[in-house]
């Protein structure tokens, strides 16, 4: 009898290997990625960038200046104003004109900067300027145009 | 009685052994098909997005055809938009016109959809003036004189006198912040960062003292 339990086990866990060997080698197969997937570059987040201007001033240190609200150039919104967002070297200065004014801030320690700006209706072009302490700098240009038309 | 339990044995016995195994790997295909429908749905969302922003396209005809102008933005750079029937027109005087209308040269400003490409499909087109240019100035120098003007003179030694007014903002950057300060703290010697605009004479309309001569006041206990 003893035996005969003995060798019920054994049974048992040699079926019981088996199969778990038949799932681990089914998961193995599933999970390889095909050739060539290793080299494919992932998508870059969707953190829009603005692309440099032409007049742009960007002097031999150049200096980060990157825009990140509005997301894009040339946007339409149907809001009177916005917070136009952005980071540059920290401390730098910031000056900022807009069709209603202008204004100079200092950029935090992590190099962020904001301002609220009332817009106009039509067009209203930004110009943001970041300074370094020696006078370096860096020119961005921004057309954000407001409408309350349905577009 | 002893039989059939010596059947149910090895059944019991392998069951124990898989169960966790199916668990695990139930589990991380659940996670791996999670992550691609994640996936998927971001991807598609940005596209939708893309396809559908909404945008304004500022500057002057520079060609047309049955359907479409040319536009060379505010950057100098070519934009395009598809006219369509369903396009609104405003002329200068206000008049609403067709495609006809336009012609290589007009100022416009064109507002619609605009896909992935950047090709705008216009909505709503106006002819409008062309904006003045922005005279306003930024200068970043060193103020080598204080009076009724204050002269400030850039690192490649060019000079530009202004004035301040009543109305003009002063700032100091003080422990990496702008800090409201007078016209009377400007001493020569400072380094400043100006926005000016043109009149008679450079009006100044707002200063931040970047750098200054004077050592701020220490505490003293």
């Amino acid at each position: 009898m003893k035996k005969e339990v003995f060798l019920a086990v054994l049974v048992g866990f040699g079926l019981g290997l088996i199969i778990t060997f038949g799932i681990w080698t089914a998961n193995k197969n599933l999970k390889a990625t095909p050739p060539g997937e290793t080299d494919k570059v992932s998508p870059t987040p969707a953190t829009t960038v603005l692309e440099d201007s032409a007049s742009q001033q960007a002097s031999a240190s150049a200096i980060p200046l990157i825009i990140t609200s509005p997301e894009q150039d040339e946007l339409l919104v149907n809001v009177s104003s916005i917070t136009l967002t952005g980071t540059t070297t920290p401390g730098n200065t910031v000056a900022i004109t807009h069709e209603s004014g202008q204004k100079i801030l200092t950029a935090d320690s992590a190099g962020s900067f904001s301002l609220k700006i009332d817009l106009e209706g039509g067009y209203n072009r930004l110009t943001i300027v970041s300074f370094d302490a020696k006078g370096n700098s860096i020119t961005k240009d921004v057309l954000i145009t407001y409408s309350t038309q349905k577009i | 009685m002893k039989r059939s339990a010596l059947l149910l044995l090895p059944i019991i016995s392998s069951f124990f052994l898989v169960h966790q195994v199916v668990a695990q790997t139930s589990s991380e295909s659940a996670q791996v098909l999670r992550d691609s429908v994640k996936q998927k749905v971001e991807e598609e969302l940005s596209q939708i997005k893309k396809a559908v922003s909404k945008k304004a396209f500022l500057g002057t005809i520079t060609s047309k055809s049955e359907a479409a102008i040319t536009i060379n933005n505010y950057r100098n750079e070519p934009r395009q938009a598809l006219v369509t029937t369903d396009s609104t027109i405003k002329l200068k005087n206000s008049k609403e016109g067709t495609l006809k209308d336009l012609t290589a040269g007009d100022f416009i400003l064109v507002m619609g959809d605009v896909d992935s490409q950047n090709v705008m499909t216009a909505k709503r087109l106006l002819v409008i003036a062309a904006p003045a240019e922005d005279k306003r100035k930024f200068t970043f120098g060193k103020i080598t004189a204080v009076g009724s003007t204050i002269t400030i003179e850039s690192s490649s030694k060019e000079s530009q006198i202004a004035k301040l007014s009543s109305s003009t903002v002063i700032t100091r950057l003080e422990g990496g912040k702008s800090v409201k300060t007078k016209s009377t703290d400007i001493k020569s010697g400072d380094f400043v960062v100006a926005i000016s605009k043109p009149g008679t004479q450079f009006l100044i309309t707002d200063l931040q003292i970047v750098s200054s001569t004077t050592p701020s006041p220490t505490a003293t206990p």
